[in-house]
């Protein structure tokens, strides 16, 4: 009976010290996995953003804005189509009278600076407008297709940080 | 030993919480792809916008289109239709390679990604790629002209508001009769009084009318009335033909009047069932077809008992059936007969001189002997209706009658809806008759009729000879095809009505056959028969072909809708036509679906 309770307490003590063991091996790797997970976490919402930002950007060529026909003084939303293809008119205001800052506004793209590269089927720039990425940190784009004079064109937008 | 296995189960616990947080970046990780899909979505989208927005002059460099406009395939008219209505023209109209190669030559500078174009699953253009599991599609519904076709003019369309036509209104008679003999024999002095309504319609005019009268004996007195006037030459034994009524006729209600009486020896009085009514007229109306939900009975009135046999015939089927009755007499009794087998449903005591069957009470009753409803779709069934408990000799007693106000009411879905079309009842002509049976009945008889437009029903009345206690062989056929055959269908011994529609071929465009055989024991006067065929005809058309002036266009529209009718004895009168002036509306091929796919 003696024997047993002894060998019971040795058995005991090995446990314990095993189990805090592992216990302490697996805190440290859990916490570690546990921050990468959290940094992961914020960096995929921001490439969300981003995303939904750049849609927001490339969508500007395709809609009329507020009022159909902006100017410099009257616009509200910025959009750079009417009937469906993108209005010449409303390029040249853009790059002569609304400028980049108020543009920039005007779109709302969080933190973020828009660039864009409009191209004919050659892939010969025809229009450019808003801040060419210098050391960016992240840069994010997208290609779309539109019409533009009669003719198709490739805008690539190009949102960055 | 105890140490172990609690760390065993710690690391697996750990492990398995550890497995569920790698799970975290899978999710980043479809997300990601999620987005990328959207990008391709977005061009799949532009792409087929651009083939929208651009027109054939805008891509009139291109080798392809340059080289068409210089063949003079595509004409200056042609230079406003999008580049899409140009595909689907060159498509649908068997240029495939054209089709293709103007795909190629308009997206392939403008995507750097791989794609295809499709229409209702034909692949116009595709890219030479390798197939990927991420996929962007995007839809477009297009419809166009045909190259060279007029892209503006006048297009019409027409409808019939009046219509004259020539038509055939027949009231047949049911199955009805009462005792004129007393049961030690002789006359009981009883007077069977059947009027039937006749409901010509108020614009109609007349054009000619004859009434067969057959009494339920062979030597029933009988006298006839229209409107309560006698008509002269209307006194008979068993059966009379009048002709030429027209002079006791008015628009709107008319009452056909009957009276049957005891002859020499016949014990009932009444109708056989072979008696009709048939009034020509023609009418300024497209829709003289009388309402198919309620079906009227005819007012009976006797001093002694009554029984009448209803017959409905219901092109389609019937989902409800109620019979209300308004009577004079103690009790009614209410049966149901179909294919030559009666089925009881249920006696009633005339309350307020009313009997009422709701649909439930005839169904369960139905059902309870293996019928159902589905059983009369588009076939004769017959309601028989007892006033008092009938007997075929009785002394004169208190006064019975059924009055035209009683009715049956069916809820069913026909096969054929009338509303909006013109129709028109025509009798059928006997075709032959042959294998002679007693004096005007015949074993094989035929009618044949000719059939325009949608068939509505073939329906027949008629005059029957049985033979007690024979089993002849029945059979009835429409074209080449059996619609009743005894045996192994049982034996109808009062076939007074037969009718049918068109389900698979019975009746088609062009000459049909309706004919009957039967074995030695039965027979059929076709003199005394009446078969007649109700059909309809549209009585509108649409847009029709584009016209550079409206009255062209109209002009079309009316002209279409009366070769609608050609070969009919029917006649425009007034025509409402709808003309619109076109710019742009699209015709000749379409609508397709576009799919262009981006991966």
């Amino acid at each position: 009976m003696v024997k047993y309770m002894l060998n019971k307490g040795q058995t005991f003590t090995y446990d314990f010290f095993m189990a805090s063991v592992i216990f302490f091996i697996l805190l440290i790797i859990v916490f570690s996995y546990w921050t990468y997970v959290i940094k992961e976490t914020e960096e995929t919402r921001k490439r969300e953003d981003a995303f939904n930002y750049l849609i927001a950007a490339s969508q500007v060529w395709f809609k009329e804005g507020y009022p159909k026909y902006w100017d410099n003084s009257s616009v509200i939303e910025i959009g750079l189509a009417n009937d469906r293809k993108i209005n010449a008119t409303k390029l040249q205001i853009l790059n002569s009278s609304i400028g980049y800052q108020k543009f920039l506004s005007l779109l709302n793209v969080g933190p973020y600076n828009v660039f864009y590269n409009v191209t004919d089927e050659n892939s010969q720039t025809i229009f450019w407008f808003g801040a060419q990425p210098s050391q960016a940190k992240n840069v994010y784009q997208i290609e779309r297709v539109g019409v533009l004079n009669n003719k198709p064109v490739k805008i690539k937008t190009i949102l960055w940080d | 030993m105890k140490g172990i296995v609690f760390s065993t189960d710690a690391i697996i616990a750990v492990t398995l919480g550890l497995l569920l947080l790698s799970l975290i970046p899978l999710t980043f990780e479809s997300r990601h792809e999620e987005a990328s899909f959207q990008a391709l979505g977005y061009q799949a989208n532009d792409l087929l916008s651009v083939l929208e927005t651009l027109t054939v002059s805008d891509i009139s460099q291109k080798p392809t289109v340059s080289s068409l406009i210089a063949q003079g395939i595509i004409k200056d008219k042609d230079l406003n239709k999008t580049v899409l209505d140009l595909i689907g023209t060159f498509w649908y109209s068997g240029n495939e390679s054209i089709a293709s190669n103007i795909t190629k030559e308009v997206l392939e500078s403008l995507s750097s990604r791989c794609f295809s174009l499709q229409t209702d699953g034909d692949t116009i253009y595709s890219s030479d790629c390798p197939p990927s599991n991420t996929v962007a599609v995007s839809f477009r519904t297009a419809s166009g002209y045909g190259i060279g076709k007029p892209i503006a003019g006048y297009i019409a369309r027409a409808w019939a508001t009046k219509v004259k036509k020539n038509n055939t209104l027949i009231v047949k008679g049911d199955v009805i009769s009462s005792s004129v003999k007393k049961p030690t024999g002789g006359n009981n002095k009883n007077y069977v009084n059947i009027t039937y309504d006749l409901n010509i319609p108020s614009s109609a005019v007349l054009i000619d009318s004859y009434w067969f009268i057959e009494a339920a004996w062979t030597d029933n007195n009988l006298k006839a009335y229209i409107n309560g006037v006698y008509i002269p030459g209307s006194s008979a034994f068993g059966s009379v033909l009048l002709t030429h009524l027209n002079s006791y006729l008015q628009p709107g209600h008319n009452s056909l009047t009957v009276v049957y009486s005891f002859g020499f020896n016949g014990e009932e009085g009444g109708d056989d069932g072979a008696s009709h009514f048939v009034l020509n007229y023609s009418i300024e109306e497209r829709e003289t077809l009388p309402p198919r939900n309620k079906v009227y009975f005819a007012s009976v009135y006797s001093n002694c008992s009554i029984q009448y046999k209803k017959p409905i015939f219901v092109p389609g089927d019937v989902k409800n059936l109620t019979v209300n009755l308004t009577l004079i007499g103690s009790t009614a009794t209410l049966r149901l007969v179909f294919e030559g087998q009666t089925y009881n449903i249920s006696t009633k005591n005339v309350v307020n001189n009313n009997a009422y069957w709701n649909d439930s009470e005839i169904r369960n009753a139905l059902n309870s002997y293996n019928l159902y409803y589905s059983n009369f779709s588009s076939k004769y069934f017959w309601f028989v209706v007892e006033v008092d408990t009938y007997h075929s000799l009785e002394y004169l007693g208190p006064q019975r009658a059924i009055l035209n106000s009683s009715y049956v009411e069916i809820n069913a879905t026909y096969r054929t809806q009338t509303y909006g079309y013109i129709d028109l009842t025509r009798v059928v002509p006997l075709y032959s008759k042959s294998n002679q049976d007693w004096d005007g009945f015949y074993r094989d008889v035929e009618w044949r009729f000719n059939s325009s437009g949608i068939p509505l029903t073939l329906d027949s009345q008629l005059a029957w000879l049985y033979y007690s206690g024979t089993n002849p062989s029945q059979e009835i056929k429409a074209n080449s095809i059996t619609l009743y055959k005894h045996p192994p269908q049982p034996l109808i011994v009062e076939l007074a009505r037969f009718g049918y529609t068109n389900i698979s071929g019975e009746i088609i465009t062009g000459v049909n056959s309706y004919s009957m055989e039967f074995g030695k024991g039965y027979a059929i006067n076709p003199s005394n028969s009446l078969v007649d065929y109700t059909y309809l005809l549209p009585s509108l058309v649409g847009y029709g072909d584009v016209f550079n002036t409206s009255e062209l266009a109209v002009d079309d529209a009316t002209k279409r809708l009366k070769n609608l009718w050609v070969g009919e004895d029917l006649s425009l009168v007034d025509v409402s036509v709808e003309n619109k002036s076109l710019y742009g509306i699209q015709w000749l091929w379409g609508p397709g679906l576009f799919k262009l796919s981006v991966w």
